[in-house]
């Protein structure tokens, strides 16, 4: 059996050297994200797209003082000001549980009365956990609101210990890279993605087209060999890309990862044999390597955007979010970047259970579908 | 060497390919398998593979029962699909090595016996060259040694000959004759009669997935034919009349009467024993049924005459 498995690898990545069409998506796609995801972020800041709530619990001249400037504060940049939204304080703690809204500040009762007694007013923001662009975005602007209340805020020397509003900061957020970083983090994980599934769709539906699998098939060679053999080609095959794009990221936007490099080749191995058997399927529908690479390029896409590549899912709706974990991709993002930022596992041995399922179902599924293909041809 | 005992196959959504098929094959017979496309010689050699399990029936290669020893089985047959089903993206040598790995040739003759097929296939100037470069005889070629390279005592070719030009078909028929000599088995499935008659020991013909005749060529041209077979063009058949009016009419059998084409001159094929002492009467009584004689001759009957008059249809049909 180890000498079949072995041919197969042999066979398989000399094939994969011969038409090695699929390293272009697998090159073009993170590095056309990146490009989206920078002009986006750089043109029009960050998190302004999503409402800041705003709670007034205060009866106070100081109380309505304070919410004006804050509700009609002019941007003096390029970037947009996020909306802000009055709610009562129950509708603002809910939504803010169901992060359906990302954060919200509370004029708290006692404001005015601490402001006329010559105490200071404190003011209270609760930021939900996005990442450090959208933080920054919220709390730059509050503390210009708070400045600008306090006046003399234009001087850099004022002396705020005399100030009659203080911005209560204390924010216990994990740490969150920028949108960048994250960006780039997660381009390293589509390269492999796109590598991984394109190159497996496209080698299955040359193939299925030749009928060449029928020699393996028709062989003495046990089904397990050849899905084992399959699987150990696709690792240096899909692994293959990151030669140029991790050295390209990682240089040009300086983002080195803080986890355990032995856990993230884990987790890109683990991505790795999840997305073979889907590549698998792919290049047996598709039937012609054109379309198999189509096809996987779509599958990438999708995959990556649905499953929180773009934006955090934790913001999406809950039924969206139950659909996009039944997408591999998106366990391998989640473990990714968590690791790639904050070097913790932690809560997320589910991902990695699933990602190993995943292996192993669709392993089953391919094999049943391979069956079926020599008795129909 | 094979014994294929009562076969049925029925495909799922309920299509029953083959119906109480039962043959033998000897060690080192040519088998041609005839029949028309969907007539069951697929699946026929599908059981025989172990790629389908049968409905009912058994499949023994060797005295071993197919399904029960499928790895040993495997090992025993050579096996060259319709599509030749190989790797593009290889060169020759590579693919025969991919296989011989996978078939378990001991490590050191993988070289030497695929030196040898390249040598038998004429590819050994081109073994390096990427198999999608080769033309359709060559690649046939490379699929049909492929199949021995694991030294197969059992050889299934599936339309061997399908689309390559006369040399590549000479080749290939002559490297089936030299494993024949080296006593292999050959089982094959053709859609051309001259390929039966060429190569076959013994055909067996299948028809709606059962066998309809078997036999060496001659003998089935002997019993369903004759020794020979009369055509005549004839003239003035009333387009209502058929076979078995002609048939009383010249006193032998005939086998089928072409449809008038455009109210014009009608072919009937008629069997006959004497030959040459048959064609003049034939055509002295079909002057006397009225019908004019355009056109006779005569001619010892082909595997297709064979069909025809089993079937009561050509192969193309």
């Amino acid at each position: 059996m180890l000498r079949q498995i072995v041919a197969i690898v042999k066979k398989d990545l000399k094939q994969a050297k011969r038409d090695p069409r699929f390293i272009a998506p697998s090159i073009i796609i993170p590095f056309a994200f990146l490009i989206v995801y920078s002009i986006m972020w750089t043109s029009v800041g960050g998190g302004e797209s999503f409402a800041c709530g705003l709670v007034v619990q205060d009866v106070s001249p100081e109380a309505d003082n304070m919410a004006g400037i804050i509700e009609n504060m002019v941007s003096t940049t390029n970037h947009t000001w996020f909306d802000i939204e009055r709610y009562d304080p129950e509708t603002a703690a809910n939504l803010f549980q169901n992060t359906n809204l990302i954060s919200y500040i509370v004029i708290p009762t006692g404001f005015g009365a601490n402001i006329s007694s010559g105490n200071q007013g404190i003011l209270t923001i609760f930021i939900n956990n996005a990442n450090d662009d959208i933080v920054k975005n919220y709390v730059h602007r509050i503390e210009a609101a708070v400045l600008l209340y306090n006046q003399g805020a234009v001087s850099p020397q004022f002396n705020q210990s005399n100030a009659r509003v203080a911005l209560d900061e204390s924010l216990s957020l994990p740490v969150t890279p920028s949108n960048m970083a994250y960006m780039a983090a997660v381009g390293i994980l589509l390269s492999l993605i796109a590598c991984s599934l394109a190159s497996q769709a496209m080698l299955t539906a040359t193939e299925f087209e030749t009928k060449a699998i029928q020699d393996s098939l028709n062989s003495p060679t046990s089904r397990l060999a050849l899905i084992i053999g399959r699987t150990i080609a696709a690792i240096p095959r899909s692994v293959s890309v990151l030669l140029f794009t991790v050295p390209v990221i990682v240089l040009s936007m300086n983002v080195v990862p803080v986890g355990n490099i032995i856990v993230l080749a884990a987790i890109l191995f683990l991505t790795v044999l999840a997305l073979v058997p889907l590549g698998e399927l792919i290049g047996m529908k598709a039937r012609k390597r054109e379309q198999a690479l189509l096809a996987s390029v779509l599958f990438t896409v999708v995959g990556f955007l649905a499953g929180g590549g773009l934006a955090p899912i934790g913001l999406a709706p809950m039924t969206f979010r139950f659909v996009v974990l039944l997408i591999p991709i998106t366990h391998s993002i989640l473990l990714w970047t968590r690791v790639f930022f904050s070097d913790t596992l932690l809560g997320l041995w589910p991902s990695i259970l699933f990602l190993l399922g995943t292996w192993l179902v669709l392993s089953m599924v391919v094999v049943v579908f391979l069956k079926r293909e020599v008795e129909q041809s | 060497m094979v014994e294929v005992t009562n076969l049925t196959h029925i495909y799922k959504g309920g299509h029953k390919a083959l119906n109480e098929l039962s043959f033998t094959v000897e060690k080192g017979e040519i088998i041609g398998l005839l029949g028309p496309n969907g007539a069951g010689k697929s699946t026929t050699v599908k059981l025989i593979t172990g790629i389908l399990k049968p409905t009912s029936g058994s499949v023994k290669v060797s005295n071993h029962e197919v399904s029960d020893n499928l790895d040993a089985i495997r090992k025993l047959i050579g096996f060259m699909p319709q599509e030749t089903a190989l790797y593009q993206d290889l060169t020759a040598y590579e693919a025969l090595e991919y296989h011989a790995e996978l078939y378990g040739v001991p490590k050191q003759e993988v070289k030497n016996r695929i030196s040898k097929m390249l040598e038998l296939a004429g590819l050994t100037h081109r073994k390096d060259d990427l198999v999608k470069t080769y033309s359709g005889g060559m690649k046939r070629r490379l699929a049909l040694v492929r199949s021995i390279l694991h030294d197969s005592e059992l050889l299934i070719l599936d339309e061997m000959s399908l689309g390559v030009d006369v040399q590549s078909r000479n080749l290939i028929w002559n490297q089936v004759r030299k494993m024949k000599d080296e006593g292999r088995t050959v089982i094959f499935c053709t859609n051309y009669m001259d390929e039966a008659e060429a190569l076959a020991d013994r055909v067996i013909v299948i028809d709606n997935g059962s066998l309809v005749a078997s036999g060496t060529p001659s003998e089935l041209k002997r019993k369903h034919v004759g020794e020979y077979l009369i055509e005549v063009l004839i003239e003035g058949m009333e387009t209502s009349l058929g076979a078995d009016w002609l048939t009383e009419r010249v006193k032998l059998t005939v086998e089928k009467v072409s449809d008038p084409l455009n109210g014009g001159p009608r072919t009937a094929w008629i069997r006959s024993q004497a030959g040459h002492s048959d064609l003049p009467l034939v055509i002295s009584r079909l002057s006397d049924a009225g019908l004019n004689v355009k056109q006779a001759s005569m001619r010892e009957p082909s595997l297709g005459d064979v069909f025809l008059a089993i079937t009561g249809s050509t192969l193309r049909d």
